[in-house]
């Protein structure tokens, strides 16, 4: 996987194109701004990589069985509702941060044993809407996460919404596919 | 982090702001990942 968000935003500056298109052409302006990346940006990219691969790689048996401690529920939920603004304010400059999207889905649906279902919902919904815009290695990410939401041994089915719960499976199977 | 955030999507963020976003998305996700990990 090939983390570069941002490299490419000064190229397609006063560029009208949409996410969809912008993403294609985005090795070619990759390569085009590689030059102007700093080193400390280079390494703070790297952290960043390596922080989505562990989250990426969690397993069921990684995950507390539910979050009590209702402070620390609050204190949660600040944390994906503000994750979730930024990954909706920058994801067309920046699609690799996607993935950022695609773990607020699994990990917002932890909250959904005591019902924070809006959050789940919202943060569902935005991880299927930017999964769908990018490339397929970041797209096996959703496989991941999704497999993650399937398993997850609190997760109850019907508390969720048919609609989102179907949309994020079948972009697991298609990333699986492909 | 929101205020540099619309900076990017504006394309007006400095490489000093956007280094420092990607430090803040960076620990933003492993606070996350402390609180929903045994």
């Amino acid at each position: 996987m090939n983390f570069n968000f941002f490299k490419k935003q000064e190229a397609v500056k006063s560029q009208e194109v949409n996410p969809a298109e912008e993403i294609k052409n985005t090795t070619e302006l990759e390569n085009s701004q590689e030059e102007e990346i700093s080193p400390e940006r280079v390494e703070a990219l790297k952290e960043y990589e390596n922080e989505v691969k562990e989250i990426a790689s969690l397993k069921e048996s990684d995950l507390k069985d539910e979050i009590e401690n209702p402070e620390e529920r609050v204190a949660l939920s600040e944390k994906l509702t503000l994750l979730q603004k930024i990954s909706e304010t920058v994801k067309d400059h920046a699609p690799e941060l996607a993935i950022a999207a695609v773990g607020i889905g699994a990990l917002a649906l932890a909250l959904t044993q005591e019902g924070n279902l809006d959050l789940a919902n919202s943060a569902a919904m935005s991880a299927e809407k930017v999964t769908s815009m990018i490339a397929s290695s970041v797209t096996a990410f959703a496989a991941v996460f999704s497999g993650l939401l399937w398993n997850y041994k609190n997760f109850s089915k019907e508390q969720a919404t048919k609609e989102n719960y179907s949309s994020i499976d079948n972009s697991s199977h298609e990333a699986l596919a492909a | 982090m929101l205020e540099i955030a619309e900076k990017i999507k504006n394309q007006t963020a400095t490489e000093e702001e956007v280094t420092e976003f990607t430090k803040s998305l960076t620990a933003l996700l492993s606070g996350i990942k402390q609180d929903i990990t045994k």
